[in-house]
């Protein structure tokens, strides 16, 4: 048994004493910097330590939420799953974008651990940002299937998996938003649509059951939208799915370009421009 | 919900005398709803760029094209000397000897060097080939790049009478 373990006053008891490493055993303990920022309270963020007790499994979503139930309920953050799905427990961790529930306090050990709020966005309180700027921008893009006039042939908008590759990666987007905080171009420039809002954008446009294209190319070719990106590519790097942003952004700027000069060689009568 | 019901039910909470109601939670008849919302947005500092690996190398990149940059205003002053007649030929010859002259050419080998091999790094997130199922590697992609490069290299190499 460890000595961490044997002083530990949050012992789960189901070790032997024996050299147990089992999940339920304290290995340590880490020093976890949060900020904190309560705006009834506070003029501006600050930081606020912890000591907490972690094993084999805990992840920083665990510490934190030990944090809550064991020392502070008033600390407030965002959570769900549990498993990195549902993309809601994205923190600066030690300044870099990550999901809570992802990342394990092992790999921080011996600390200290600085959580913060996720860069690039308001915070609310705590470690909770304001999503709505985001929320409007991925609304602006129509991240859904555009039906066209034409009835249906058959029961079922049906689709090839070969037609499916051609958006898979690009679906796998949870908007987690940790893109957002990677890109510091989404820190400069305000009304910069951002990675996973043009992801999504691209996703719908390469589904061949989709036909809002033109719905959505004023949206991404404008000076915030496609052209406000400068390539830095951290939001790939970012990106807990593996779903490269910035290989999606790319390629929307070459299709951007193409229908730009195809409006020159062949224009469309009616097209939404 | 209505705001009438909201003021309603906290009059009605205040007769029971539970006026520890957070101030937020309380809307006042007729007025808009009182919100303790106080967003907090962190300035983005000016050396951005200097903070993480991946945005110095970015920075790297982008600074490397006005090293080239002025790498290709200097040519393009020499052309106008060209045009201009033997004295200002002579003057700009004379020019590229000076210290500040060869440190910029020495330097944008290298920054020429970092901007190309940079973007041919890059362009597998433009171009995906699809075969099937399956995405040419992104070695490939960047390999064509040098390829085409080295083609193009050799043929102003014979173009030129090989210098």
């Amino acid at each position: 048994m460890s000595e961490e373990c044997a002083d530990s006053a949050n012992c789960c008891g189901s070790c032997d004493g024996a050299g147990d490493r089992g999940s339920g055993a304290v290995l340590g303990t880490i020093r976890l910097q949060v900020q904190r920022y309560r705006p009834d309270l506070d003029t501006a963020p600050s930081v606020q330590e912890y000591d907490v007790p972690w094993g084999q499994d805990t992840s920083v979503l665990d510490a934190l939420t030990w944090i809550k139930d064991e020392l502070d309920p008033s600390l407030t953050f965002r959570w769900s799953c549990r498993m990195a799905i549902c993309g809601s427990c994205g923190f600066m961790l030690n300044g870099v974008p990550k999901l809570g529930c992802e990342q394990f306090v092992r790999d921080y050990a011996p600390g200290p651990l600085l959580v913060e709020p996720l860069e690039n966005f308001s915070v609310e309180r705590d470690l909770v940002v304001d999503l709505e700027p985001f929320m409007s921008r991925l609304a602006a893009v129509k991240p859904f299937v555009v039906a066209d006039d034409v009835p249906l042939a058959g029961p079922g908008n049906l689709q090839t998996p070969e037609q499916m590759l051609a958006f898979h990666d690009y679906a796998m987007c949870i908007n987690c938003l940790l893109c957002y905080s990677a890109c510091p171009q989404v820190g400069i420039a305000a009304d910069f649509l951002g990675p996973a809002a043009v992801t999504a954008a691209v996703r719908y446009n390469r589904d061949s059951r989709d036909h809002g294209e033109d719905l959505r190319l004023p949206v991404l070719d404008s000076e915030a939208g496609l052209w406000a990106c400068t390539f830095v590519g951290a939001c790939s790097t970012a990106c807990p799915k593996g779903v490269d942003p910035a290989a999606a952004i790319q390629q929307a700027k070459a299709a951007a370009a193409k229908a730009w000069a195809g409006e020159f060689v062949l224009p469309r009568h009616g097209a939404v421009r | 919900m209505s705001a009438s019901t909201v003021s309603g039910r906290a009059a009605a909470a205040r007769s029971k005398g539970s006026d520890a109601r957070p101030e937020a939670l309380v809307v006042r008849d007729g007025a808009a709803p009182v919100s303790a919302r106080r967003p907090y947005r962190a300035p983005t500092s000016r050396t951005w760029f200097l903070k993480t690996r991946e945005y110095r190398a970015y920075a790297l990149r982008e600074a490397s094209s006005v090293v080239v940059g002025l790498f290709v205003f200097d040519l393009a002053v020499g052309f106008v000397c060209l045009h201009r007649g033997l004295d200002a030929w002579q003057w700009w010859v004379a020019m590229q000897t000076r210290p500040v002259n060869l440190i910029l050419t020495a330097l944008s080998v290298v920054m020429s060097l970092v901007h190309a091999t940079t973007w041919f790094q890059a362009t597998p997130k433009i171009i995906r080939i699809r075969r099937g199922r399956r995405y040419v590697a992104d070695g490939w992609v960047v390999a064509q790049h040098y390829v085409l490069l080295l083609a193009f290299a050799a043929i102003v190499y014979v173009w030129l009478g090989g210098l």
